[in-house]
């Protein structure tokens, strides 16, 4: 996908990201159906008592249309990606600046990271110590979902009640997730 | 500065007026949920910590290329470090409630938040400066009591707490705010529910210190969201049932109402204080994380000359133990 867009070719090459497997890639589909027709139904039955929805809906359904064309797009684009062999390992880039790193070779990382990292012409300066496990720990403990709502709870109390705090977090969440999954979409490239 | 903007924040939610509202956006979080959304920008190359310019560079047009990356870099780089603050004083906070709890002759004062924030703040600090080598087994210790101290604080609160009936709980929405309807009211309650997922973009700014990058950054993004949403809809579920009188929420010690139901739910000093304990480690691990991401952001940015005295700040000392 990044080579598409831009017409390069010293992109990394594409490992498996977690949106990068069959299951998930129907899951978004079903999901973006599931969706589109929850819309269609929603929409239809407003417009019943809102006449002025007609209109509004015709835009809101050329959109999705859109976004949809646009999303198996991309899609394809990116299973391409995957297949395409790896023309950056095999043009060799070096470090722009030809430093040598002063992290002993333990904490140097995987062979992918270290032919990342010349790819883009940095030097590695810090040691990679997090593991996967690590790297969990350390984002859980960031956001403190649980703890956050408990100190927050009194503006949620009063605006929204508790009926509000349940739909308003399935809400929220929902929002989230879409954006996590893009963002991690674009970290695996 | 940080507890006016906080106050009026706090403000916005009682009075219902919109300036206010406008106002509140000054609040460091906010700006921070305005920056993280702008932060798809970090992460192209997910091996290195990416000053979020390289992205936003990438794909903006050639000739406000510059001009947005700059922006967006600012944005990130002040949301981070406000972020510290903002959970620090979550943290000042919740410390001043359980003073006011154990001691009830003491008298709340504004500046004893901000000593307390300073205290906290320069704490996590030094815990990133001179315990930076076993970061990794203190953040997985203080996740392993994010994800044990839930199911304590739960079953407590399940166990002793008085019961909402179902309807009401999945139902009655109310609006206390003054805002014009529930609708609205609605919209605003969910700006705080909001907060509790901010910020996974964290793991990104730490990639150049993950091994296998590319593989488990974004795994750990995905599953970091999911392991937080299931803890947080339980305490979403157990909230809305247990729930006490929503007078209380007025009266209750210095803003942080759920000290008022951990004491209603127990009828104990010493054990609600041993449950806000389990909260008080999770924030104060969220803020030693924030100041890692926060300084590596910095780094990154200054990498590439955008912050002040970039040389300066991106210098890595020869010998000195960093990680």
């Amino acid at each position: 996908m990044y080579r598409i867009l831009h017409g390069r070719s010293n992109c990394p090459p594409k490992r498996e990201g977690p949106i990068g497997s069959v299951a998930l890639h129907c899951a978004i589909e079903v999901g973006q159906l599931l969706l589109f027709k929850f819309f269609t139904f929603s929409v239809s039955l407003a417009s019943v008592r809102l006449p002025c929805l007609h209109f509004f809906s015709g835009q809101v359904f050329r959109f999705l249309a859109a976004a949809r064309c646009h999303f198996c797009l991309i899609m394809a684009a990116i299973d391409a990606d995957t297949k395409a062999p790896a023309i950056a390992e095999e043009q060799g880039y070096e470090a722009q600046d030809g430093a040598k790193s002063r992290v002993s070779a333990k904490y140097l990382g995987t062979e992918g990271d270290r032919a990342q990292m010349r790819i883009l012409g940095r030097t590695q300066e810090t040691r990679r110590v997090f593991t996967f496990i690590t790297i969990l720990g350390f984002g859980s403990t960031l956001i403190v979902t649980w703890e956050v709502l408990l100190t927050n709870i009194s503006l949620i109390l009063i605006n929204g009640g508790t009926a509000g705090m349940f739909w308003g977090f399935l809400f929220a969440l929902t929002g989230w997730i879409l954006v996590y999954l893009s963002l991690s979409e674009m970290a695996s490239m | 500065m940080l507890q006016q903007s906080a106050r009026s924040y706090e403000q916005a939610f009682y009075d219902g007026r919109v300036t206010d509202c406008f106002v509140s956006l000054g609040h460091p979080r906010q700006v921070d949920n305005t920056v993280s959304i702008s932060v798809f920008g970090q992460i192209v190359h997910p091996t290195t910590d990416i000053s979020n310019t390289d992205w936003v560079s990438e794909f903006a047009p050639p000739n406000v290329q510059k001009f947005l990356s700059y922006i967006v870099g600012w944005l990130t780089f002040t949301g981070w470090q406000s972020a510290i603050t903002a959970i620090g004083s979550i943290v000042a906070g919740t410390i001043q409630g359980l003073i006011a709890l154990k001691n009830p002759d003491y008298v709340w004062e504004r500046w004893h938040t901000t000593l307390l924030t300073i205290a906290v703040v320069a704490l996590c600090v030094f815990i990133n400066i001179f315990v930076a080598r076993r970061l990794p087994l203190v953040e997985g210790f203080l996740a392993l009591v994010h994800f044990a101290g839930l199911f304590i604080v739960i079953i407590v609160l399940w166990t002793l707490a008085p019961r909402n009936n179902a309807h009401d709980a999945f139902f009655q929405f109310s609006n206390n705010g003054g805002y014009a309807s529930d609708g609205v009211s609605f919209m605003v309650g969910i700006l705080p529910l909001t907060l509790c997922l901010l910020g996974f973009d964290s793991q990104v700014h730490m990639a150049e210190e993950t091994e296998d990058s590319a593989r488990s950054i974004p795994r750990t993004i995905m599953y970091s969201t999911y392991i937080n949403a299931f803890l947080g809809f339980l305490m979403v579920i157990t909230l809305i049932f247990t729930w006490g009188d929503m007078a209380e929420i007025s009266d209750s010690l210095y803003g942080w109402p759920f000290l008022t139901v951990f004491y209603n739910a127990t009828g104990s000093k010493a054990a609600t204080i041993a449950m806000t304990m389990l909260v008080l480690f999770p924030l104060t691990g969220s803020v030693i994380a924030c100041v890692a991401t926060a300084s590596r952001q910095t780094w990154a940015f200054a990498r590439d000359n955008g912050v002040p005295f970039s040389a300066t700040v991106r210098h890595v000392r020869k010998h000195h133990p960093i990680f």
